[in-house]
């Protein structure tokens, strides 16, 4: 059978320890019940022995098989018939030489003989099942003639006292213990949270930076940890300076491999005699490069660089900026993304979908254009959608490299098939499809709900120290 | 129409310009963001086409600094990224188009002309006021609907006139859009123009499309229904 651990550190620390405890308690309680089992049977024991040298201090032994008690018994409750105290002087064969008269009836059974100087002790059980104990000493009585006669005094006493106090005993114990284990539980826990809060402010303080809500975990964690958390925040902003030396690079190769085709391309606007081919040549060189450059600037998943990056702002000014570029024609935009949303990533991932979805709207729409956001449990949703003419029936070769949906534009079918990768970096899916609504072409951005968040603003730098 | 264009790559740069000045601007270059952060405080400018990857000052920072002392002249960006987080940005900061390198000259050239004419409120590129259009494409201009020649200066200054039709234009403003150099300057010649103007677009003398306001400029009278204010 397989055990299932718990998960957390903390958990099986918890349970590891309250285990202990618990095996601790049982096996305390259970030696302090053997001991004051051990203890009362053995003073039950030297009871029934001073009752037995009671009653042969006060035996008289006459005929054969006859014993008489002179004077009164050592003990009264050997006369109160059924007082749970019984004797019998039991000659050698086993026959009753004498019984004490608390014994009315049959009485428990007093057991065989034993041999002279021989002490037996016991339980027996008397007729209704309760329990006595039971000691049986073996004397040889001196008669006068010189002779002996073997008895045995069998002295039996009811149980019922030391039952009770056993049950007392034990259910004081058992409240001690119950109230000692829990007020130990309590301390333990209350103990192993003040010892693991570092820990669960790395947790709290990794979670932040994951949805870029922090920079870097804050100092003045505890020794053990400290080595743990200042390299993460090390490796965390090498990999940062990586990622922005990483696109400096790309932007100076981008502007140094641009330029020069923006040189080309402007000598050749002025040269009428060069074949069509040497244009076009430049304008795939430009594909290439622009495709290649931002698939390679694209950040895909961030990781611990990420940030929060408000959505609502950004497609507003990029609504804004287009509006802008598309001066010539007026239309109206319905931004429907709710306030507070942020996506987890990079800015100009964002800014690159946004921009792409929202600029082939624009170019489209006759009136209008739609940009709505929604988050569910399951996904974020980003639709963009207008009121234009629709996709062409050969939508899905729209977002494959380079191939162009339409001539109103540079850049288009590059734009979308960029758009399609970083959505796929991101771990999510575009579809395209037809505006219900508006008419015109649907292009649905589909994330998985990790990539955002809905709460706003960072969190202050103060808040969670240990 | 003067534009000032900063470009830190040179042979780019000259070749813009040489462009700009075939299709009848005035031009004044810059290579860095300094440079054209001074033109365009003290030259009276039309439109500014700012590369985003400027050495020094960058195009974003010169954009934002002209927009804050109140230079509302449109802005071209240039970007060689292409990247949409740029020009978003760039147009936040107060540009009012773009264009990914490498470009069409004839579309650099569309673009900038459609600003102006935008910023003097034309929403077509084909001016109408009154019997006279002026194509600011092909640079034609028509009186009741025949052709009129005209020199390139002349041309310019009708331009000028009729972007801004309803407003006075100063004859210093005039020269400084149509000359190239200060030394080329000459505010006597504009008044040679302008009478050469009002001689081939009302050769009768009934339609007076420019009035003159002694010591303060010229002013386009015909009705422009185009330009929506």
């Amino acid at each position: 059978m397989e055990i299932r651990l718990p998960r957390t550190l903390r958990g099986r620390l918890l349970g590891a320890s309250s285990l202990l405890l618990v095996i601790f308690l049982s096996v305390t309680g259970a030696a302090l019940d053997h001991a004051f089992r051990e203890s009362s049977q053995r003073a039950t024991r030297d009871l029934l022995e001073s009752r037995v040298y009671g009653l042969l201090s006060a035996a008289e032994v006459g005929g054969p098989g006859k014993v008489t008690m002179r004077g009164t018994l050592p003990d009264e409750a050997f006369s109160r018939p059924g007082s749970g105290l019984y004797a019998r002087f039991l000659a050698a064969d086993g026959g009753i030489a004498w019984a004490s008269p608390s014994l009315l009836s049959a009485g428990p059974d007093p057991g065989r003989p034993v041999a002279p100087g021989e002490a037996v002790f016991d339980r027996v059980a008397d007729a209704d099942g309760a329990a006595l104990a039971r000691l049986r000493f073996g004397v040889a009585w001196e008669l006068g003639e010189g002779g002996f006669r073997s008895l045995t005094v069998s002295v039996s006493e009811s149980l019922e006292a030391y039952f009770a106090d056993l049950a007392r005993f034990r259910r004081e114990i058992g409240a001690w213990f119950l109230g000692l284990g829990l007020a130990l539980l309590a301390l333990q826990a209350w103990l192993l949270s003040f010892v693991s809060r570092p820990l669960s402010q790395a947790e709290r303080e990794i979670a932040d930076m994951e949805t870029g809500r922090r920079e870097r975990l804050s100092d003045g964690y505890p020794e053990e940890l400290a080595a743990l958390t200042s390299r993460l925040n090390a490796l965390v902003s090498a990999e940062r300076a990586r990622a922005a030396r990483y696109r400096e690079t790309l932007d100076n190769l981008a502007h140094s491999l641009k330029t020069p085709l923006a040189v080309i391309r402007s000598s050749l606007s002025s040269r009428h005699d060069l074949p069509p081919e040497v244009d076009q040549a430049v304008e795939r060189m430009d594909d290439i490069v622009a495709y290649q450059l931002s698939r390679a600037a694209s950040a895909g998943p961030s990781g611990l660089g990420g940030h929060a990056v408000a959505v609502a702002p950004l497609v507003r000014s990029t609504a804004e900026a287009l509006d802008k570029v598309h001066a010539e024609t007026a239309r109206q935009w319905d931004l429907e993304v709710p306030a507070g949303l942020c996506f987890l990533g990079q800015r100009g991932d964002l800014a690159e979908v946004l921009g792409n979805l929202m600029d082939n709207a624009a170019k489209w729409a006759r009136s209008r254009v739609r940009v709505a956001a929604e988050v569910s449990p399951q996904a974020a949703t980003l639709v963009v959608e207008d009121d234009g003419p629709g996709l062409p029936a050969r939508s899905s070769d729209l977002a494959e490299r380079g191939a162009r949906g339409d001539s109103k534009g540079a850049g288009q079918g590059i734009g979308l098939a960029v758009v399609r990768d970083i959505v796929a970096d991101l771990g999510g899916s575009l579809v395209l499809g037809s505006s219900g609504a508006l008419g015109g072409t649907r292009v649905e951005v589909v994330l998985p709900p990790d990539r955002v968040s809905r709460r706003a603003g960072p969190r202050s730098q103060s808040e969670g120290r240990p | 129409m003067r534009v000032l264009i900063v470009e830190d790559e040179a042979p780019l740069r000259s070749s813009v310009a040489r462009r700009l000045r075939d299709a009848g601007f005035a031009v004044d270059e810059a290579g860095d963001g300094d440079e054209g952060l001074w033109y365009g405080r003290e030259s009276e400018l039309d439109a500014a086409i700012i590369d985003l990857g400027l050495p020094g000052l960058s195009g974003m920072e010169m954009i934002r600094r002209l927009r804050d002392e109140g230079r509302a002249f449109p802005i071209l960006i240039l970007t060689a990224r292409g990247r949409w987080e740029d020009t978003v940005d760039g147009l936040g900061a107060g540009a009012d188009d773009y264009l990914v390198k490498p470009f069409h000259m004839e579309e650099l050239v569309a673009r900038v002309q459609a600003l102006i004419r935008r910023a003097g409120g034309w929403s077509r590129s084909v001016l109408e006021s009154g019997p006279v259009t002026l194509d600011t494409r092909t640079q034609d201009v028509r009186l009741d609907g025949s052709p009129v020649e005209l020199t390139g200066f002349e041309y310019r200054v009708l331009e000028c006139l009729m972007l801004r039709a309803g407003e006075v234009v100063s004859k210093a403003e005039l020269t400084e859009r149509i000359y190239e150099q200060d030394f080329e300057r000459d505010s006597n010649v504009i008044e040679v123009f302008v009478g050469r103007l009002r001689r081939k677009l009302d050769p009768g003398g009934a339609l007076s499309p420019i009035e003159t306001l002694r010591g303060r400029g010229y002013r386009w009278t015909l009705p422009a229904p185009g330009r929506g204010d």
